[in-house]
């Protein structure tokens, strides 16, 4: 039972242990853990008149040892709530003494629920509990937590199990405890199979065991939402998503175009401006244009600043001289779903009108067809284009204050990440990103959850290392905001080029459902404005340049430049940059996974628990070599105080562990007789005159001789040898531990 | 329950394990899972491993009473057994009740005794049997039943407790050689015993013992001599015949009957050394007979009764011709009507049939 009691300990602890930001020093804590185990175990069973006296004293003494240690224990609490809490803190901290102080508290309450009232039940619940919020706030479950807690679980089910009525309170029966122990110990040895069997299956089959689940999961969505015909929100929308993407298949817009489009289109529905942890705030320009309004003394006219603006790099585009000049494009939207009311704006565009087919108008430019040459506008444009040149620039200027902005304070190590690899311009910058995306996230529609207390950003980067466009999208906005280069976070759809189909009057249309949903990040570009840049792993080939001056190639060769290696973690534990090549493989990488695109490979760190189960095996070795020095030491104490009788106790069990005369237990009238008959090494007076020794140290009043003492002790050895010759070596193993052979 | 308990939490460490892709988590799902599977194999496994026998197969025990009982268990397997059941049945003849649930846990490939008491609230032969066998699994998460397909059955007989009915004996009792003889005060009295004959007086006889009377009229000293207890003895016919539509005896109806029976014949032990009981065995279509002279005679007479009810045979058509007119008899029916010579001297009320024999004082 101590041994059960001390694996939920253990477990506990080690459950604390995986909070962010702490560390405890285990070669301390498990001993003294198991030190108040033994002690509140050994009082209780053999000290019990002073066990509440003792507990009581060793309480005050961990609150007086907690005061007086207030500078150490206060500063481990703080680190112990922020990591509760999801509060990532620079430093770890170690909070051994705030443990070793709280340890007595944790020993006695499960102790007193298991052992005192006997309620495995809410233990079982408790530590269930434990186990399964842990990842939701973040807390890491530890092979060696989860261990200890289910071996603690299932032995104490079992023993608790054993004798007890079905739906009632325990009834009595001889040798419960004994037959307790061995049932739960059966049940250690049946998990501990199970164990062994399973641990091979789920590290090489883990992916197929989750994708099982979100097949299920998909499933229910579609069904649901095909039922209520909701929408996709996992990807729309200001909120980034903390659990996996799954889409209902559902047509939400039908495109239609006039001319066969040769990039991805972007429809814009949300622009993200400051970022709020886990969702964003929509973008509002309305202030800086204000602001820009009454700086130029309100000289925009009749059509309005903001007006200008939206329709500004159409506008200049389509200015420009007869032989630089693009025609624009058509693009008609209507929704299929009727209760969207968002509208979702093509870039470079110009909004026409509205009630086009149940839907609106835009004429809009690809990216590939922007051509804006500020001296070459046509004649009567120029009075114009100064006052966008203007515009253009007093809203640049603006930009840099409203979209640059992070709270750093719930980002600390992509903070840290970005102040370690310091860059100036904008391609190496670009470059740094997506290497970083790249080589440590993959693109995974069902990354499953992030920690509920937590960033969902820095956990998709820092963590769990996959996740889909809007974690992607999310983590490079605020990395460019980091370097001080305005950007936003935009979410709408992304419609492939080969997505359209021709119909007739040469209309090329697309049907859009939410698995067109998707996030990108915008940055601000001189003659194009916000342009959407692609982050995103798995959105198509990437053959268009990253943004209009710098293509996929110019990438590789920054990230060559630099020594970055895509196929090497850019973030290590400590936040910094694995960059030797040679080392790499042999430092990182036990897994490689490669996806679409050329910065889609990943490298997950092998799991170093060596050290923690060497430390775990060493500790229960200690353990049970403590269990077995304590009942020696018992036995022993037994046997000085009441010699005959303890030898006879001692017979009595050795008989039973061996199998002999189970249905006796010494008192019986015909023990002598059977005794003699079972052990031929003993005769039927030599089994009778120790009986009689034995009865009269029990009964009598004269207590026996040392010559009696002495022939009882020689019965005993007698059998001793008789029953250890005639054992298996697992028998004569236990024999030699525990009845001094 | 708990059951559904352990399935929730498996699969809610399913759920999280696989959203927060932890292989730890992960693990102990399948633990759980093997758990509960391997559960309900070892549940099955160990039915087919533990059997119950009773320690005995039949006894005695006093109507009301608890009577201890031992069952034996013994597990076949390797493995310990954390907790069986056996639910317990008790019933007379047909009418079978469903009783409580005793609960044991067996050591690996032994013998384990359970004790535990019953209680009959009918005498009779009460059949005591185990219909079902429950055992568990480790964690109990699955109970594997198992119905007595062994008869597994034991048959106690149940007595009611030795009370005697105050009878006061009739005019006329016979000795034991049919000779008849007076008597004029109550047995039940020590002082007032029977004289069995008067003869003259010899050196030595008390005074007290002087029949006075009957020495008035004769001018010589007659000396009373009572009679020896031993030398009498009476005849009691027992009739199972059942009132209005009733084709058998009912279990209470018995119950009264034997109650009343055994009080009836332990007081007349009180007065006579020996009742003669008769009662008509249908399968053998011929009376049969008890000479009772103590309690545990009386007791062999009620199980030879509670074997021949047992055995549901017919009613009793021709116990009225036993006698004739020969001799003087009591009788008693199922009604709980006591006749003397086919004179109804009482009737007892099963309602309240134990304050009446506390407080009768029956004079035939």
């Amino acid at each position: 039972m101590l041994l059960f009691l001390l694996s939920g300990v253990y477990g506990v602890i080690m459950l604390i242990s995986g909070f962010r930001g702490t560390e405890i020093n285990g070669w301390l804590v498990y001993p003294v853990a198991a030190a108040f185990c033994g002690a509140i175990w050994y009082i209780y069973s053999y000290k019990r008149s002073i066990f509440y006296r003792t507990v009581i004293i060793t309480f005050l003494v961990c609150v007086l040892v907690g005061a007086a240690g207030y500078d150490a224990t206060y500063p481990q609490l703080t680190a112990l709530t922020d990591g509760f809490r999801g509060i990532e803190s620079e430093e770890t901290v170690s909070i051994t003494y705030l443990v070793i102080v709280l340890l007595p508290f944790l020993v006695f309450i499960i102790f007193f629920l298991e052992a005192v009232i006997k309620n495995h039940f809410a233990l079982y619940l408790l530590t269930t509990g434990l186990l399964l919020s842990g990842p939701l706030l973040g807390v890491e479950s530890e092979t060696g937590a989860v261990i200890f807690l289910a071996a603690f679980q299932t032995a104490f089910l079992a023993y608790r199990a054993t004798g007890a009525k079905f739906r009632r309170k325990s009834f009595h029966i001889d040798g419960r405890s004994r037959l307790a122990v061995k049932c739960g110990v059966i049940t250690i040895i049946i998990s501990a199979i199970v164990l062994a069997i399973a641990a091979p299956i789920v590290y090489f089959n883990a992916d197929s065991m989750y994708g099982f689940l979100y097949n299920i999961e998909g499933q229910v969505y579609r069904i649901v939402g095909n039922a209520t015909n909701s929408p996709d929100d996992f990807v729309q929308g200001a909120r980034v998503s903390q659990f996996n993407n799954y889409q209902t298949g559902n047509e939400q817009l039908v495109v239609n175009l006039t001319r066969q489009p040769n990039e991805p289109l972007y429809l814009r529905g949300f622009a993200g401006g400051d970022y709020l942890g886990n969702r964003w705030s929509p973008a509002n320009d309305d202030d800086a244009l204000d602001e820009i309004e009454a700086k130029t003394r309100n000289n925009w006219g009749m059509i309005g600043i903001d007006n200008m603006y939206a329709r500004m790099y159409f506008v200049m585009n389509n200015s420009m001289q007869k032989e630089y000049r693009q025609t624009p494009r058509d693009i008609f939207i209507r929704y299929s779903n009727i209760d969207n009311k968002n509208y979702y704006i093509p870039y470079y565009s110009q909004y026409e009108n509205a009630r086009v087919y149940g839907g609106y108008r835009y004429q809009y430019f690809e990216q590939g067809e922007m051509n804006i040459d500020w001296n070459n506008v046509s004649n009567g444009f120029t009075q114009r284009r100064d006052r966008y040149y203007e515009l253009q620039e007093l809203y640049k200027a603006e930009a840099e204050k409203l979209y640059t902005s992070v709270p750093e304070e719930r980002l600390p190590r992509l903070v840290k990440l970005c102040e370690e690899n310091p860059l100036n311009n904008l391609e190496d910058i670009t470059a740094f990103i997506l290497y970083t995306l790249n080589s440590n996230a993959v693109y995974s529609q069902t990354p499953g959850w992030s920690a509920l207390n937590g960033d969902v950003v820095e956990d998709f980067l820092f963590e769990r290392k996959s996740g889909y466009c809007v974690h992607f999208a999310s983590a490079a906005t605020l990395m460019y905001r980091l370097y001080g280069i305005p950007a936003r976070y935009a979410t709408g759809y992304m419609i492939e080029p080969s997505e359209f189909e021709r119909q007739e009057y040469r209309i090329y249309s697309a049907s859009v459902t939410d698995e067109y949903a998707h996030a990108w990040t915008e940055i601000f570009i001189d003659n194009y404005g916000w342009t959407p840049i692609e982050v995103t792993p798995s959105s198509g080939e990437q053959e268009n340049d990253i943004y209009p001056g710098l293509s996929n190639f110019d990438i590789n060769s920054l990230v060559a430049e630099h020594g970055w290696n895509v196929n090497v973690s850019g973030i290590t534990g400590e936040g910094e940059q694995a960059q030797d090549e040679e080392t790499a493989p042999e430092t990182a990488a036990s897994e490689e996974t490669e996806t679409d695109g050329e910065y889609t490979r990943t490298d997950i760190d092998a799991p170093d628990n060596a050290d923690a189960v060497i430390f775990i095996i060493c500790i229960c070795a200690l353990a049970v070599l403590g269990s077995v020095l304590l009942v020696r030491f018992r036995k022993n104490r037994k046997r000085d105080t009441a010699p005959c009788r303890a030898v006879f106790s001692q017979l009595t069990e050795l008989l039973h562990f061996s199998g002999y005369m189970l249905e006796y237990d010494g008192s019986e009238r015909e023990f002598a007789k059977e005794l003699s008959n079972s052990v031929a090494a003993v005769s039927y007076e030599e089994a009778e005159k120790a009986v009689g020794v034995v009865n009269k140290a029990a009964f009598g009043k004269v207590p026996p001789t040392q010559a009696e003492n002495e022939f009882v002790d020689t019965v005993y050895k007698k059998i001793l040898d008789f029953i250890y010759a005639n054992s298996k070596w697992y028998g004569k193993l236990y024999i030699k531990i525990f009845f001094e052979k | 329950m708990r059951k559904a308990v352990f399935l929730v939490i498996a699969a809610l460490t399913y759920y999280v394990a696989s959203m927060y892709q932890s292989m730890p988590l992960m693990i102990l799902f399948l633990i759980e899972a093997a758990l509960f599977i391997g559960m309900f194999i070892l549940s099955r496994h160990f039915k087919r491993r533990l059997k119950l026998a009773f320690k005995k197969n039949g006894g005695s025990m006093i109507k009301n009473e608890e009577q201890p009982c031992r069952l034996t268990a013994v597990n076949g397997g390797a493995l310990p057994i954390g907790r069986f059941g056996a639910r317990f049945t008790y019933g007379y003849g047909s009418s079978v009740k469903t009783g409580k649930v005793i609960y044991g846990a067996i050591d690996g490939k032994s013998e384990s005794e359970l004790k535990f008491t019953v209680k009959a609230p009918y005498c009779g032969i009460v059949s005591i049997g185990i219909d079902r066998v429950y055992v568990s699994d480790y964690l109990s998460l699955f109970t594997a039943k198992k119905k007595d397909d062994d008869g597994l059955r034991l048959d106690m007989a149940v007595f009611p407790r030795s009370k005697a009915i105050a009878v006061e004996l009739p005019s006329y009792a016979y000795d034991a050689d049919g000779f008849e003889w007076t008597r004029s005060l109550s047995s039940a009295d020590s002082d007032s015993r029977e004289v069995r004959q008067l003869r003259e007086y010899r050196t030595g006889d008390s005074a007290r013992y002087v029949h006075w009377n009957q020495s008035a009229k004769t001018d010589k000293l007659w000396i009373k001599e009572f009679e020896k207890e031993s030398e009498r003895s009476i005849d009691l016919l027992l009739e199972f015949k059942p009132s209005g539509e009733e084709e058998q005896p009912t279990v209470e109806t018995l119950d009264a009957f034997y109650e009343v029976l055994s009080a009836l014949v332990l007081g007349l032990l009180r007065s006579v050394s020996e009742v003669k009981t008769h009662w008509y065995d249908y399968e053998k279509n011929g009376f049969e007979s008890a000479e009772i002279t103590g309690v545990k005679e009386c007791e062999n007479m009620l199980f030879r009764l509670y074997k021949l009810n047992a055995k549901e045979s017919g009613p009793d058509e021709e116990s009225g011709e036993f006698f004739g007119a020969e001799r003087d008899f009591l009788r008693l029916n199922t009604d709980l009507e006591l006749y003397y010579n086919n004179n109804l001297i009482y009737s007892f009320d099963r309602d309240r049939l134990f304050d009446e024999m506390e407080e009768l004082r029956l004079t035939i």
